[in-house]
Formats: structure tokens, C-alpha cells, sequence
């Protein structure tokens, strides 16, 4: 039995951040549903403003970039030559590029929602909208350049078959926030 | 299989509609999806130990946690 048990991908500073913000936003989805729970009507109608092409169009940006992560990772870990290092750091850039696309799309949708007069105060629903959707943009941000430095350090052939901890940890943390967006996503627009 | 669901999600979404049912499918789809994310993209389906209940286990209470300040 002991011979299938692999080591946990990533270092332990990365589980123990991961374990954190899962906590912290669990918190959070928590807060969210209580507040929900005591407003029913005003949660359902608040949330018929908000754009549900936008929520899944991010979803779709987020799993795609996860996916680009999880190929780059693949390639190094069964590096052969120089081409499987290229594909690694291309598939790197096209994830980045995914995230882009998703923080250009969440800064227009909150744009949107601005401009149409709504602030943190408006009312409850819109409080966690706005600090969910913040918070969790500001940990896309960081893992945008946790991708970019992997990208970086990619190019420069510093990972090989055996050591690719750094690469791993930081793939580790663009999957959290992939995992917590998909919570997100159907907990904010969808659920009614 | 991600992609799919998450269709699925927003085809729920596009009706508008409060339903028990719906409330349901797609709370365990989500748990579907966060489940795979966790197994396949972060590696845990291959790790045996006690932590690998922690990331399944977070999912699963908020899943629930909601679902429950839902229904009752």
C-alpha cells in the first residue's frame, strides 16, 4: 500500500496558506448564506442585476487557466527535452493570459454594477458581492504573478523531472483560487 | 466534464426561477466539480494520508452549510 501513497504536491507553506484562505473564505460563504437566510426576497431580487454571462464566462476562463497549469506541470514533470520546457512555459503564458482575460472581465462587470449606483452600502446582498468579488479578485492578481514568475523561471529551464516544488506550490494556489471561484460562482449569481 | 457542469450551472441560472430542485443539482454539481478540481488539478486523488480529507472536507461542509440555510 505504501508503495502507491505519492508525496503531497507542493511544499508545506503552500497547504498551510491554501488550508487558511479556504478557512477564511469559508467564512465568508458562510456569512453569505446567513445574511441570505434572513432576507430571502431582497438576496433574490439584488441578484437578478448582477450578469450571469460575465460569472460564467469568468468560470470558464478560471478552469480553462487550472487546466493550462496542470499541462505545464505535466511537462516538466516528464521533461524529455528543450520542446517539453517551451510547451511548459507556453501553456504558463496561456494561463496568465486566461487570467487576464478574467480580471479585465470582473473590472468591467464591477464597473457596470458601480455605475449603475451601487456601493457597498447599498444593502446586504451587494456588501458581499462587492467584498467577495474584490477579495477574491485581489488573489488572482497574486496568483496571476505567482504564474508569471513560474513562467519566467520555466523559460529559464529552472525546473527538471525532480526538482519542480516551486512549480508545483504555485500551481497549487491557482487552483484554490479556481476551487473557491467555483463555489462562488453558483452561491452569488446562480443559487435562488 | 468541468465545462459541462458549469453549462449546466448557468442554463439554471438563465431561468430565474426558485426551485427546491434546482437549488440541489446544482449544489452537488458544484460539489462534483470542486471534488475534481481537488482530486485531479491539485493532485489529492493520489495522496493518501489524513490530510486528504481537509480540501473535500472544507467543500463538503459548505455545500451543506448552505444547502441547510436554504431548506430550513
Amino acid at each position: 500500500m505504501s508503495n502507491q501513497q505519492q508525496e503531497l504536491q507542493g511544499d508545506f507553506g503552500v497547504w498551510l496558506v491554501i488550508y487558511v484562505e479556504l478557512f477564511t473564505f469559508g467564512v465568508i460563504f458562510t456569512g453569505y448564506s446567513v445574511a441570505r437566510y434572513h432576507n430571502v426576497e431582497m438576496f433574490n431580487e439584488s441578484q437578478l442585476l448582477l450578469n450571469k454571462s460575465a460569472g460564467f464566462l469568468n468560470t470558464i476562463l478560471l478552469i480553462t487557466s487550472s487546466w493550462l497549469v496542470v499541462k505545464a506541470v505535466e511537462n516538466i514533470k516528464n521533461i524529455y527535452n528543450d520542446f517539453d520546457i517551451k510547451k511548459a512555459s507556453n501553456y504558463l503564458l496561456l494561463a496568465i493570459g486566461s487570467g487576464v482575460l478574467f480580471v479585465v472581465s470582473k473590472v468591467a462587470e464591477l464597473l457596470h454594477v458601480f455605475g449603475q449606483g451601487i456601493n457597498l452600502s447599498s444593502n446586504t446582498f451587494f456588501t458581499f458581492y462587492i467584498l467577495l468579488a474584490l477579495f477574491h479578485l485581489m488573489h488572482v492578481l497574486l496568483g496571476m504573478f505567482i504564474l508569471f514568475v513560474l513562467y519566467q523561471n520555466t523559460k529559464k529551464g529552472n525546473y527538471s523531472q525532480k526538482e519542480h516544488v516551486g512549480l508545483e506550490s504555485g500551481a497549487l494556489y491557482w487552483h484554490m483560487v479556481d476551487l473557491l471561484w467555483i463555489v462562488l460562482f453558483p452561491l452569488v449569481y446562480i443559487m435562488r | 466534464m468541468l465545462i459541462a457542469l458549469t453549462c449546466l450551472a448557468f442554463l439554471i441560472g438563465l431561468t430565474e426561477v426558485s426551485n427546491s430542485w434546482f437549488v440541489v443539482v446544482l449544489l452537488f454539481s458544484t460539489f462534483i466539480k470542486g471534488k475534481m478540481i481537488i482530486d485531479y488539478f491539485m493532485g489529492m486523488n493520489e495522496y493518501v494520508s489524513r490530510w486528504n480529507n481537509f480540501p473535500t472536507l472544507w467543500l463538503g461542509l459548505v455545500i451543506l452549510m448552505t444547502l441547510g440555510f436554504y431548506f430550513f
